[in-house]
C-alpha cells in the first residue's frame, strides 16, 4: 500500500467505531526487551510545534531509531516523515493519523507524546499498558484525575515516564533548587512564579475543516464543537475543553521548579485561591490574566500570576532570596550564586540533557528526572488554580488523598469525561 | 498581590451581572457568544456551596434542556454547567439525552460525576436502551464512576456479540474493582491483554479499598504465564507494592526465566522489595542474567542501598558491557564505601572518556566520612595519575577540610599534581587564603604551574565581592616584587579588576622594565572587563612609541567599546571617533567601523562618511553606511534603520563613489524607499 492510500485508510478507520478498542493492535502485549547494543525504537505522536522539536531532539541521539510518526494533520505528518526519512537516508518511517497504529506496532520501546492537552492521558496510559515507556509533553494532564490515572498506569506497568519539563535538565534550575533544599536562605515563606499571559479572541467563523485535518480525531475525547481555525493546533490551550489556559501551559515548568526546590514535588497545596480575567466573547474561555495563591501545610505561600516577574523566586529569611529563569539566575546575597553543594548535603537528581536522561533510564529502568508523580504534582497547581478561579472561592485540598474538602462542586471539577468511545 | 486579585475579580465579576435571564438567552447559544454561559457561571460562583442557590441554577438549566427551542449547542452547554451544579433534580432531563447520538456525550458528562444515586440508575438503565458507540460511552461512564450497582448489568454484557461492547464491559468491571466485579472477570475465558489489564486495575481498586489480601490473589492470577508479558510484569510490580508474602519468590522466579520483558521488570523490583532476604536471594542469579537485565539489577541494588550488594557491584566494574560497567560504578559509589574509592579512582584515571565520566560522577556523589577520608588520603599518597584525578574531585565534592591538602599539593614536585591542586584552590579558596596564595605563587618556580596559580588566584579573587579587598595582598606585593613576579601579579590585577588594580596597572604602563610594561598593557588590553580602562588605553593608542604596544592598546580599546553595549550610542560614537583617529592600520579601522554599526544614530553615519574615500577602508565605510540606513536583526534583536537627510546624503555618496556594485544597488534601493 502506498503512503497516500495508507493515510486515507487509517483516517477512515479512525472515524469509525470498530477500531477504538485496544485489540488487535495491542493484542500481543509481549513487551520488548532491549539489548544494550540495540537502538531504542521510538514512535512520535503529535507533530506540531513541540512535537517537531521533540522529534529533532530524538533524531539527534545516536542510539535512537524513530520508526513511526503520527499526527491528525496530514501536512504536518508528511513533513515529519520527510524529516525522519532524510535523517536516516531511506523512506521507511511509518506515518499514520491514528496513534493506536503507533502504539500497537510491537517493535517500539518508547513513544513521544506531543499532542494537545486533552489528548495526553489516553495515548499515554494506553502506551504504558502496552509496555512502552513515554516521553510526554507538559502539562501532563487535562484534569487532576487524568494526571493521577497516568501516575497509576506508570506505577502499575513499571514504565519510564519523562515529562517535557526540561528545565530540570538545564541551566541553573538544579543549582537554585539545591540552594533552597540545603537551607541556604533559611525557611521559605513565599514563592513567586511569573508566567505568560493568556489570550482572548473575537468572533470566529465556523466551517469545514481543511482536507488535511482529521478533525474528528483531533477532537477525540474532548467536547464536540464546530471547527474553526482558531480552535485547533497551538490554540487548543486557550479553551478549557482541550487545554487549561496559559497557567497550565507554563506552571509545569516554573511550578515544577518551585516544588522541586521546596521538596514538595510529591505533595501539593492545602488551600488554593485565585481570580481570573476571563474572555467574554469568542471561543476562548480560559483566563487571560490570573493570580493564584497556593498555601502549603508548612505555611509557605506560592503566588502564581502573569503579573509577576517571569521565572521562580523563593523568599527566605532575613531578606534573602533566590530567583531563576531560563538564562537568568540571581540571589541575595550574591555570594549564594557561588555556593557549591557537597556529597553529604542534599544532592538533587543530576541530568544535563532531558532526552538523554529518558533514554538512559529506558536502559537502566531508573526513574527519570521528571517522573509521572512529579509532573502530576506540578500540573495539579494549575488544575487547582483553574478550579479556584472558575469558582471564585478558596478551596481546601488534601494533597495526600487528592480530594477537595467541603466543596462538592470543586471536587467534581477534579475530573473530566471522555467522548465515546474514548476512555482512560 | 491583593491589589491584583481585586482588579481581576472586578473584571471577572462584571461578566454575569448584565444578563437578566441567562437561561432564556442560553437557549439560542451558537457555540460563539458566551455571555449567557458566563452569567450562569457567575451565579454558580455566587451560590458558593449553598445548596438552595445551586438548586436554582440547576432548575434554570433543566429549563434549557426541556425547552423545545433550545439548540443542541445550548443543551450541550447546559450539561457542561450541570457538571458544576447538577444534583438529583436534573437527572430525568439529562437521562433523556443519553440515547441521543449527538447529545449522549454531554449528558454522560453531566451524570458521570453527579453524586445522586439516580444518576447511576439512569446510566445503568441506559445500557438496555442504547447500542453501539452510545452504549459503549455509557459503559465507560459507569466504569469511571466505579459504580458497584452496575456490576450485574455489565457482567451480562461480557458475552455481548458486539466485541466493542464486551470489551468495554471488561474494562469497566476492572475499574469498578469490587469482589463482585472480580468474580465476573474471572468468568472471562480469554487470558488476553484487555482481561489481564482489567484484573490489574481491579487489584488496584481492591488494594485502595483496604483489601490487600484479595488484591494479592487477583495479581497472582495475572502472573500466570498465559497472560501477555505486560500483564505479568504489572502483576509482579503490584505484588511488590502490596508487600505480598509471595513477592520475593515471584521476582526470583521471573529472574530465573529466559531474558524477557518480565525479567527486566522483576529486576527493577529489587529496589523496593520489602523482604530482608532480597539481596541474598537475587545476587546469586546475577551471572546468568542477560547484560541488559544485569544493568537494571545493579541500578535497583544501588537504590536499595544495602552494603551487602557492594561485592557484586565491585565485581562488575570490569564487565565487558559498558552499560553494566556504568551501573556497577554508580552502585559501587553509593553503597561500596571506602573499598570502592581506589578502584573507581583507577577507572577515572584511565583514558576511556565514558567510563572516566561515570567513575568521577560516582566518586563525586559517594557519601560518608570514610569515603571522604579515603579520597583525601589517596589524593596525597597515591600514584600521580590518581592524585591528579582526586585533587580535582575533592573540589567537585566541595569536600570540607581540603584546603590544607590543596596547599600542600600545590607545592608538590610533580607539576601535574601541583597544577591540579592550584586549580582546586581556585575553586575553593576563601578570602582568608588570599595572602597565603600570593606568597605561594611568588615561591613557585615552575612557569606552567605559576600560570595555573595565577589563574587560580584570579578565580578565587573574583568570587569575593569587594575586589579591592580581594587584591590587597597582590597590591601590597606588586611594587616590591622582582620584574618576573610583577608580571604575574599584574596579570592577576587585570583579571580581577577594581579601582586600585586599575591604578596599579596604569602606573605600570609607564614602567621602565619592558616586560612589566608589556604585562600591564596586555592585561588592560586583553583581560580588563569594563570601560574604566578606556582612557589609559586610548592614551597608549595615541602616544605610545612602541608600535606593538600601541596596536595592542588600540585593539583592547576597541574590544571594550564593542563589549560595552550599555553605553549610550553617542558615547560609543565619540569613542570610535577617537579610535579611528588614533588608528594607523586598516585592520583597526575596519574593526572600528564594524562596531559603529551597532550605534543606530545619525552621528554614526556621519562618522562612516568621513572614511568613504579612504583607500583602505572606503568599502567598509560604505558597507557601514548601508547597514545603518536599513533595519537589521542581530542576535535576535531588531535594530532600527537610521533616517534623516544626513543618511540620504550618505547613501548618495555611496552610490556615487563606492566600488562595490552590490553596495551601490543596496544604497539605491534604500534611497528609493525614502
Amino acid at each position: 500500500m502506498d503512503r497516500r492510500r495508507f493515510l486515507r485508510s487509517s483516517s477512515a478507520a479512525a472515524a469509525g467505531l470498530g477500531v477504538f478498542s485496544l485489540v488487535p493492535s495491542f493484542g500481543q502485549g509481549a513487551g520488548r526487551r532491549l539489548a544494550p547494543s540495540e537502538r531504542i525504537a521510538v514512535g512520535c505522536i503529535g507533530m506540531g510545534g513541540m512535537g517537531s522539536g521533540n522529534l529533532g531532539n530524538f533524531l539527534g541521539q545516536p542510539d535512537v531509531q524513530v520508526l513511526a510518526v503520527c499526527d491528525v494533520d496530514r501536512k504536518r505528518l508528511a513533513s515529519a516523515k520527510a524529516t525522519v526519512d532524510k535523517r536516516y537516508g531511506n523512506a521507511t518511517c511509518a506515518a499514520t493519523t491514528d496513534f493506536r497504529e503507533v502504539i500497537g506496532r510491537g517493535d517500539l520501546d518508547a513513544v513521544v507524546i506531543s499532542t494537545p492537552d486533552h489528548w495526553h492521558a489516553i495515548p499515554s496510559i494506553w502506551a504504558m499498558r502496552a509496555g512502552l515507556d513515554v516521553y510526554g509533553e507538559k502539562p501532563m494532564s487535562h484534569c487532576l484525575a487524568e494526571g493521577r490515572a497516568i501516575v497509576q498506569a506508570q506505577q502499575q506497568y513499571g514504565r519510564i515516564w519523562q515529562t517535557g519539563s526540561w528545565q530540570r535538565s538545564t541551566g541553573s534550575f538544579k543549582v537554585a533548587c539545591e540552594l533552597i533544599r540545603n537551607g541556604r536562605i533559611g525557611k521559605i515563606s513565599r514563592i513567586e512564579i511569573g508566567l505568560p499571559s493568556g489570550r482572548a479572541c473575537g468572533p470566529v467563523t465556523f466551517g469545514d475543516p481543511p482536507p488535511e485535518l482529521d478533525y474528528e480525531m483531533w477532537l477525540g475525547p474532548g467536547e464536540w464543537a464546530p471547527y474553526c481555525a482558531e480552535r485547533v493546533h497551538y490554540n487548543f490551550r486557550f479553551q478549557y475543553a482541550y487545554g487549561g489556559g496559559k497557567i497550565m501551559d507554563w506552571v509545569p515548568h516554573h511550578g515544577d521548579i518551585a516544588l522541586w526546590g521546596m521538596d514538595c514535588d510529591h505533595s501539593g497545596p492545602v488551600a488554593i485561591s485565585g481570580v481570573g480575567d476571563f474572555p467574554t466573547a469568542g471561543i476562548y474561555d480560559s483566563a487571560v490574566n490570573f493570580a493564584v495563591v497556593c498555601e502549603f501545610a508548612n505555611g509557605c505561600e506560592m503566588h502564581i500570576s502573569n503579573k509577576l516577574r517571569a521565572g521562580c523566586k523563593w523568599f527566605g529569611e532575613n531578606g534573602q532570596w533566590v530567583w531563576v529563569d531560563r538564562g537568568g539566575f540571581d540571589a541575595n546575597p550574591k555570594s549564594l550564586l557561588r555556593e557549591r553543594i557537597g556529597p553529604d548535603e542534599v544532592q538533587l537528581y543530576h541530568s544535563t540533557n532531558h532526552v538523554r536522561n529518558f533514554l538512559d533510564c529506558i536502559r537502566s529502568r531508573r526513574e527519570a528526572i521528571t517522573p509521572a508523580e512529579v509532573a502530576h504534582r506540578a500540573a495539579s497547581l494549575g488544575h487547582l488554580g483553574n478550579i479556584a478561579m472558575r469558582l471564585g472561592r478558596k478551596i481546601r485540598f488534601d494533597p495526600a488523598k487528592e480530594v477537595v474538602l467541603g466543596d462538592a462542586t470543586a471536587q467534581q471539577m477534579l475530573s473530566n469525561s471522555q467522548r465515546a468511545p474514548w476512555h482512560l | 498581590m491583593k491589589i491584583a486579585l481585586l482588579a481581576f475579580a472586578l473584571v471577572a465579576g462584571l461578566a454575569g451581572a448584565q444578563t437578566p435571564d441567562p437561561y432564556t438567552a442560553l437557549r439560542t447559544y451558537d457555540w460563539q457568544d458566551r455571555t449567557a454561559i458566563l452569567a450562569i457561571q457567575q451565579q454558580i460562583v455566587a451560590a458558593g456551596t449553598a445548596a438552595d442557590k445551586l438548586r436554582a441554577v440547576e432548575t434554570g438549566l433543566i429549563s434549557v434542556l426541556t425547552a423545545a427551542d433550545s439548540t443542541a449547542a445550548a443543551k450541550s452547554a447546559a450539561c457542561r454547567l450541570l457538571w458544576m451544579a447538577g444534583g438529583e433534580a436534573c437527572v430525568p432531563a439529562v437521562a433523556k439525552l443519553l440515547g441521543d447520538a449527538k447529545l449522549s456525550d454531554p449528558a454522560r458528562f453531566a451524570l458521570e460525576r453527579n453524586p445522586a444515586p439516580a444518576a447511576a440508575a439512569a446510566l445503568v438503565a441506559a445500557l438496555a436502551s442504547t447500542s453501539g458507540a452510545t452504549r459503549v460511552g455509557v459503559i465507560n461512564s459507569l466504569g469511571d464512576r466505579r459504580e458497584p450497582t452496575a456490576v450485574a448489568a455489565l457482567a451480562k454484557l461480557l458475552a455481548d456479540p458486539e466485541a466493542a461492547t464486551a470489551q468495554a464491559a471488561v474494562v469497566a468491571l476492572g475499574k469498578i474493582g469490587t469482589p463482585a466485579a472480580v468474580t465476573a472477570l474471572r468468568g472471562v475465558a480469554a487470558k488476553d491483554l484487555v482481561t489481564g489489564q482489567a484484573l490489574v486495575a481491579a487489584a488496584d481498586g481492591l488494594a485502595a479499598a483496604g483489601r490487600a489480601t484479595d488484591a494479592g490473589g487477583v495479581l497472582r492470577l495475572a502472573v500466570d504465564a498465559a497472560y501477555p508479558s505486560v500483564v505479568r510484569a504489572a502483576a509482579v510490580r503490584g505484588l511488590v507494592a502490596l508487600r505480598d508474602p509471595q513477592a520475593l519468590a515471584t521476582v526470583v522466579a521471573l529472574l530465573g526465566e529466559a531474558d524477557s520483558f518480565e525479567q527486566r521488570t522483576a529486576a527493577r523490583q529489587v529496589a523496593t522489595l520489602a523482604d530482608p532476604a532480597t539481596v541474598a536471594q537475587v545476587t546469586p542469579l546475577f551471572a546468568k542474567l542477560a547484560a541488559g537485565t544485569q544493568a537494571v539489577l545493579l541500578t535497583a541494588l544501588q537504590e536499595r542501598g544495602e552494603a551487602a550488594a557492594a561485592p557484586l557491584a565491585m565485581g562488575a566494574l570490569a564487565h565487558a558491557d559498558a552499560a553494566v560497567r556504568a551501573a556497577a560504578m554508580r552502585c559501587a559509589g553509593m553503597i561500596g564505601g571506602e573499598p570502592a574509592v581506589r578502584p573507581l579512582a583507577e577507572i577515572a584515571a584511565k583514558p576511556d572518556k565514558t567510563d572516566k565520566a561515570v567513575a568521577r560522577e560516582a566518586l563525586a556523589r559517594a557519601p560518608g566520612a570514610a569515603v571522604a577520608k579515603a579520597i583525601a588520603e589517596l589524593a596525597m599518597q597515591g600514584p600521580v595519575p590518581l592524585r591528579v584525578e582526586l585533587l580535582s574531585l575533592l573540589a567537585d565534592r566541595n569536600q570540607k577540610g581540603s584546603l590544607p591538602l590543596f596547599k600542600t599539593a600545590a607545592k608538590d614536585a610533580d607539576s601535574k599534581v601541583a597544577a591540579e591542586a592550584w586549580k582546586s584552590l581556585g575553586r575553593m579558596a576563601t578570602p582568608d587564603d588570599q595572602a597565603e596564595l600570593v606568597t605561594m605563587l611568588l615561591a613557585t618556580r615552575d612557569e606552567g604551574v605559576a600560570d595555573t596559580a595565577q589563574a587560580a588566584i584570579i578565580a578565587a579573587s573574583r568570587r569575593i565581592e569587594n575586589r579591592d579587598a580581594a587584591l590587597a595582598p597582590v597590591l601590597a606585593a606588586v611594587d616590591a616584587a622582582p620584574a618576573e613576579q610583577q608580571v604575574l601579579l599584574l596579570g592577576i590585577l587585570a583579571g580581577v579588576g577594581g579601582d586600585q588594580a586599575l591604578a596599579a596597572l596604569t602606573k605600570a604602563t609607564a614602567a621602565a622594565d619592558e616586560d612589566v610594561k608589556k604585562a600591564a598593557v596586555d592585561g588592560l588590553a586583553n583581560a580588563w572587563e569594563d570601560a574604566k580602562a578606556l582612557p589609559v588605553l586610548l592614551k597608549l593608542a595615541q602616544g605610545e612609541t612602541d608600535r606593538v604596544l600601541k596596536v595592542t592598546a588600540l585593539r583592547g580599546f576597541l574590544r571594550i567599546v564593542g563589549q560595552d553595549e550599555g553605553a549610550k550610542p553617542e558615547v560609543r560614537v565619540e569613542r570610535l571617533t577617537a579610535a579611528l583617529a588614533a588608528a594607523t592600520r586598516a585592520q583597526e579601522k575596519q574593526n572600528a567601523l564594524t562596531i559603529l554599526r551597532a550605534c543606530r544614530i545619525v552621528p554614526a553615519v556621519e562618522l562612516a562618511v568621513k572614511y568613504l574615500q579612504d583607500a583602505e577602508v572606503g568599502q567598509d565605510a560604505a558597507a557601514t553606511v548601508v547597514d545603518l540606513a536599513a533595519p537589521q536583526e542581530r542576535n535576535r534583536k531588531k535594530l532600527a534603520a537610521v533616517k534623516g537627510p544626513a543618511v540620504k546624503a550618505a547613501l548618495e555618496q555611496v552610490v556615487a563613489s563606492a566600488k562595490d556594485e552590490k553596495l551601490k544597488e543596496q544604497a539605491r534601493k534604500l534611497l528609493a524607499q525614502g
